[in-house]
């Protein structure tokens, strides 16, 4: 009997999962499919010769090494007080925030105005409303193009000989 | 001659500008400016009208600089991008006119963003193409 019951329950409205973070007043929404773990900022290393500006800092998570994007810089807004990191899902690529607003459901991401013809064409991925307010969603791709995770990884691929140079010499 | 044609007559600070009347859709009071980082130049923001996201273009920056006086109403006005048309919200600092007239073209030395003029009664108006207006430029 219970599978025919759920047979005839009427079909909930699809929604698309997001998770609502902040930095400064600025909230912003990023589908929670793209997020792999949410955490503080424990952990983080210094990156001692930064090849972006905005990746400042990695991160070792279970084996993998994530690239810590701070997302003031990415975003081009004053420094704000970080206090966690979104560890994306697709690419090794973590973003630090200020912090967690809520986990919520859009209905639909609207997108981009046509108007938008700077950097926010690759930050975001549309608006949504929610609770009367227009919120970004931003695009996960977005943090670190192909291009500068390359550059990034080949800088660490170089650098690793002479570490362990260094610790044979020691 | 040509024949006269309909304009919005819109007044920023102490002048007043004109868009075609065809492509101006509907002027609105001041309402909140949703705002979040942008880097296209003059976009402050986007209203939120009925469910519709419009990007607000604040051109008072251009044509009177930082001496923008404060703005009453938004003209909302369409753009064309390619094949797509998008309406976007222009603050303005006063009440609109609707006006018929002949365009002239422009003449001397005027910034590339007059698509031409229109001689009224006792003032000049600058007739403004909001895609010259408006290059994607990134601030």
């Amino acid at each position: 009997m219970r599978p025919h019951r759920r047979q005839q329950r009427k079909p909930r409205a699809q929604g698309h999962p997001v998770i609502l973070f902040t930095i400064g007043e600025t909230t912003f929404a990023i589908a929670a499919s793209a997020v792999n773990e949410i955490q503080s900022l424990v952990g983080m290393k210094a990156i001692p010769h930064r090849q972006f500006g905005k990746v400042r800092h990695t991160l070792e998570r279970e084996g993998r090494r994530y690239w810590v994007v701070d997302a003031n810089i990415q975003f081009g807004m004053l420094p704000t007080h970080s206090s966690r990191v979104l560890l994306l899902n697709e690419s090794p690529v973590a973003v630090k925030v200020d912090g967690i607003d809520r986990m919520t459901e859009i209905g639909r991401v609207l997108p981009l105005p046509k108007a938008f013809q700077g950097d926010e064409q690759n930050w975001y991925a549309g608006l949504a409303v929610i609770a009367g307010r227009v919120i970004p969603v931003v695009n996960p791709a977005g943090f670190l193009s192909h291009h500068e995770l390359n550059a990034l990884e080949e800088s660490e691929i170089r650098k690793a000989p002479v570490q362990e140079t260094a610790e044979v010499t020691a | 001659m040509n024949e006269p044609s309909q304009f919005v007559l819109f007044p920023i600070g102490r002048k007043r500008y004109a868009l075609p009347a065809e492509q101006v859709t509907e002027l609105a009071r001041m309402d909140y400016v949703h705002e979040f980082p942008l880097s296209t130049r003059l976009v402050s923001g986007v209203l939120l009208r009925r469910g519709d996201v419009i990007p607000v273009y604040d051109v008072a920056q251009v044509l009177v600089g930082d001496d923008a006086p404060t703005r009453k109403y938004y003209l909302i006005a369409k753009r064309r991008f390619e094949t797509v048309e998008e309406r976007t919200a222009i603050p303005v600092s006063g009440d609109c006119e609707l006006t018929s007239s002949e365009l002239l073209p422009p003449t001397g030395k005027l910034a590339e963003y007059v698509a031409g003029l229109l001689s009224l009664e006792k003032e000049i108006v600058e007739v403004i193409d909001l895609e010259k207006l408006t290059p994607e430029v990134t601030q």
